[in-house]
């Protein structure tokens, strides 16, 4: 019983990786849109605080990742908004299938989609800045663990948020201090690995931080949707 | 004696049984705060001797370290309220939860306002990025972020569940801000001349502290009571002991 | 306590202006959470009289109405 219980839990989970990748990549601008504002938003940095190249070398990486931070924001309004609004929401939630198991489906997808390509672009984006290698990796790494839970702590504000119309503001309002402490180890990282300091407690927090944020958010995620939809 | 509790708290859980048990205890609470801060006050601003180093700059303690704490107090209250309230489906918790979010915004507004006077005279600059402020900060983000959210829904039932859920899911989140800006801070090194109000405090300056957060108890309480009633009141009108009260009462 | 100098004690030992301005910052903002809860009551007894008096009055009307037909 438990076996094929739980057979079918993974096929569920399958099925619905493969539905988000379909999707996603029949609506590409939400996969585009966020690289986008991400590049916009890293390039205003050096209009506002000059084109110092040393300067730049050691604050770009803490300025890729409060990009990637707004970015990863911005994107949180479309995480269940076309499944509100055509139904398949309220569907997920009359049905037999676990609707946490859905959003982790969910959002693994869009991480992939949205925080790795994320992640690459701003490790190109830093390489221009000529810092070294070693730190281009500690950059990647942060920001692999980084947007996992980022993005599964903000599918709890967007779930929190479906039914409200315009709620991309409120969302960044109620999601920002909790992305906070992800934010500070994940610059963090980068920083200790500039200044010549150990980065593996740092990485290894990010680690446990996407360790708890994939076992607790998507509950979260389900009993906030759950509760916000009459 | 269980059984006692559990009566209690569902007598506490109607909105009926509460705004009559409230409006006993309010005046109590009045009192023991008034009483509590004027002693509190003359102690700390009076009697206690001006610290060695601080001068008496460090009688800022008295209000700062109090409404720290209470800004702390007062959100993990309201996640267990929100709790409760969703677990129980309980009318009074999610009260509770909602009229504490603004008081707990003030007591971290305070915490703020005068850790940044205090630490103009001690830091030489209004605002440091140390631990506890920043951390203060984050707090205030969090009960911001409860209040827009309660106040963006039209429906009152799914607001008090979506602000619950907000609610916990922060508390669960303090301990991680606390610990990642204490691990940030660690990089900056900045000077805590803060020194915390610990056992190496002289009892003449320990026991002001501690008459003045038992009266911001005492006032968290108060206010509380009160506030809550008067949402009752609002959520309940139509039924009748909601118009028996309101009638009794006279408007100028 | 017998050498209690009252100009010494608002002085604050040259911390005046940080020390009154937090304590008094800290009354007041207290102070408005007191008023508006305060506020808050009166609106809602006023709101419910208005109402009650605008229904009986409405009942009123529509008594004399229909005494009138």
């Amino acid at each position: 019983m438990t076996a094929k219980q739980s057979t079918s839990h993974f096929s569920s989970f399958t099925l619905f990786l493969r539905r988000e990748c379909f999707l996603l990549w029949n609506n590409q601008e939400n996969v585009i849109q966020p690289l986008f504002f991400f590049l916009i938003t890293i390039s205003l940095f050096p209009f506002s605080l000059g084109s110092d190249p040393e300067l730049l070398k050691i604050i770009m990486p803490s300025i890729a990742w409060v990009a990637i931070v707004l970015a990863i924001m911005m994107s949180l309004n479309s995480l269940f908004r076309d499944d509100f609004e055509d139904g398949s929401l309220e569907q997920w939630l009359i049905g037999n299938r676990s609707l946490a198991l859905i959003a982790l489906a969910k959002i693994m997808v869009y991480w992939l989609f949205n925080g790795v390509f994320l992640a690459i672009l701003a490790c190109i984006v830093c390489l221009s800045t000529n810092i070294s290698f070693e730190q281009i990796k500690v950059l990647f790494a942060s920001l692999l663990l980084g947007t996992i839970s980022l993005q599964l702590i903000g599918g709890i504000g967007a779930a929190l948020t479906v039914t409200i119309q315009r709620s991309g503001l409120l969302i960044a309002i109620i999601v920002m201090p909790l992305f906070i402490p992800i934010l500070i180890f994940g610059a963090g990282a980068v920083t200790r690995s500039i200044a010549g300091e150990s980065v593996a407690g740092a990485l290894y927090t990010l680690a446990t931080l996407a360790v708890l944020s994939i076992t607790f958010a998507p509950f979260g995620i389900s009993f906030a949707l759950r509760n916000t939809i009459e | 004696m269980w059984q006692a509790i559990k009566n209690f708290y569902h007598r506490m859980g109607t909105p009926r049984e509460f705004y009559r048990i409230a409006g006993y205890w309010i005046p109590i609470f009045g009192v023991c705060f008034a009483v509590l801060f004027i002693v509190g006050a003359y102690l700390g601003l009076v009697v206690a001797p001006a610290d060695y180093q601080q001068g008496d700059s460090f009688r800022i303690i008295y209000v700062h370290v109090p409404a720290a704490w209470m800004s702390l107090f007062v959100y993990v209250v309201m996640a267990f309220a929100g709790a409760i309230g969703l677990i129980w489906r309980m009318k009074m918790a999610f009260i509770v939860m909602i009229t504490s979010a603004s008081i707990g915004a003030t007591f971290t507004f305070i915490a703020l306002a005068t850790g940044s006077l205090w630490g103009k005279p001690t830091w030489g600059t209004w605002w440091q990025w140390e631990a506890r402020l920043t951390s203060e900060l984050v707090l205030l983000f969090l009960y911001i972020g409860i209040m827009v959210l309660y106040s963006a829904f039209t429906e009152r039932k799914t607001a008090e569940k979506a602000a619950a859920i907000l609610c916990i899911v922060g508390v669960i989140n303090i301990p991680i801000i606390h610990y990642s800006v204490e691990w940030w801070n660690s990089l900056h090194q900045g000077s805590t001349v803060i020194r915390e109000g610990g056992p190496a405090m002289p009892a003449s300056m320990l026991t002001p502290l501690l008459l003045m957060a038992l009266s911001f108890q005492f006032f968290y309480g108060w206010l509380l009571f009160i506030k809550a009633r008067t949402q009752a009141l609002t959520q309940e009108q139509g039924s009748s002991w909601v118009k028996q009260i309101i009638e009794s009462k006279q408007v100028k | 306590m017998n050498d209690f100098n009252f100009s010494e004690f608002i002085a604050m030992g040259g911390y005046a202006k940080y020390v009154w301005s937090s304590w008094a910052l800290t009354i007041i903002a207290m102070a408005s959470l007191v008023v508006s809860a305060i506020r808050k009551r009166k609106i809602l007894y006023r709101q419910y009289h208005q109402q009650t008096q605008q229904s009986a009055a409405r009942k009123q009307r529509l008594a004399r109405q229909q005494s009138k037909s």
